[in-house]
């Protein structure tokens, strides 16, 4: 599971184009908007297309659901583990 | 009574293209009048790294003299002006629009005219009004027309930031002039010592610009720099004639 944490992470710093932040630099229980690591809206949308790109997994861009998975690397992970696609 | 004609002063200009970063480096090439050419970007020091992100070379050229010619001022209206804005990002999203790829939400609002006045405008918090000109081959002289009507409603200042890349490959065909990277800013205030005024008239006779000619932006430049008397450009069906009196 770790390892897998670590590979979101790498995501996010390349997608969001993230200047001098390390995947060591992302805790995996922060919340990655607003506070925390200080993600916006465009962020969750641009996420939300490499997710789809990487693993194969739509997200309706304006659910409940999918604002729980974004809450953090955490959850993210369990989302993917469980409905990844390739 | 019938408009030809502006008139203002500069209070500071800027200017940042890839190895040209510097007034004394940008007076030796007004002079030498090499090809501007390279990808290298700015640094855009003053703008947090979280904005930063979303800016591409072109963007970041404009911020780099918006911030530099600007320094910490607010309320200053901006206009920002640029023939061929964000050609590449459009490109390739088009691209990825035939090939059925999801497009990228940064890229797509990145993407329109305004996003990088906005960016500007955003980081700094400020609520003054803000510009974005597209005009062709006289983008810059609309632009100047532009920002000389907020001087004449009473603003003391007004930011002109004038920017372009060379096209992307898919659009070599239509290129007109010699493209190249560039951004330069003037902080243009209502005539007072050094004056500059622009005065237009309509189609004369003459030759058709030459595709050998610099892009309109880095001849205004170069006219600015190097203290020429006059500059005339006879595009878009005008005689645009550029001159300086003190």
């Amino acid at each position: 599971m770790r390892s897998y944490e670590d590979e979101i992470k790498q995501l996010i710093i390349d997608v969001l184009q993230l200047e001098d932040v390390t995947p060591a630099d992302i805790a995996s229980d922060e919340p990655l908007f607003v506070d925390g690591l200080g993600l916006d809206s465009i962020d969750a949308l641009e996420l939300g297309v490499a997710i789809q790109k990487r693993y194969g997994i739509t997200l309706s861009a304006d659910s409940e659901e999918t604002r729980r998975h974004f809450a953090s690397v955490h959850a993210l992970g369990l989302m993917i583990d469980s409905n990844r696609k390739k | 009574m019938s408009f030809k004609g502006v008139s203002f002063s500069v209070a500071s200009y800027a200017a940042w293209a890839p190895r040209v970063e510097t007034k004394d480096a940008w007076l030796a090439w007004a002079i030498e009048d090499y090809v501007i050419t390279g990808g290298v970007e700015p640094p855009v020091q003053p703008m947090s790294a979280m904005l930063r992100r979303r800016a591409g070379v072109l963007g970041k050229m404009a911020l780099e003299v918006a911030y530099q010619c600007l320094g910490g001022s607010i309320d200053v209206p901006t206009v920002f002006s640029s023939r061929h804005g964000e050609a590449s990002r459009s490109v390739d999203l088009l691209l990825d629009l035939a090939k059925g790829v999801p497009l990228s939400p940064t890229s797509f609002g990145m993407s329109v005219h305004n996003a990088t006045g906005g960016l500007f405008s955003i980081a700094r918090s400020d609520h003054a009004g803000n510009f974005a000109v597209a005009a062709g081959d006289t983008s810059v002289e609309h632009a100047v027309i532009e920002a000389c009507g907020l001087l004449n409603e009473g603003e003391p200042a007004v930011l002109l930031v004038v920017y372009d890349c060379p096209l992307p490959a898919l659009y070599f065909d239509f290129e007109d002039c010699h493209e190249q990277p560039y951004a330069w800013a003037w902080l243009m205030q209502p005539p007072a010592d050094e004056i500059v005024s622009l005065t237009w008239s309509g189609a004369l006779e003459g030759s058709p610009p030459s595709v050998n000619r610099w892009p309109a932006g880095l001849e205004v430049l170069r006219f600015y720099l190097r203290k020429d008397p006059a500059l005339e450009r006879i595009c878009d069906k005008r005689r645009w004639l550029w001159s300086r009196h003190d």
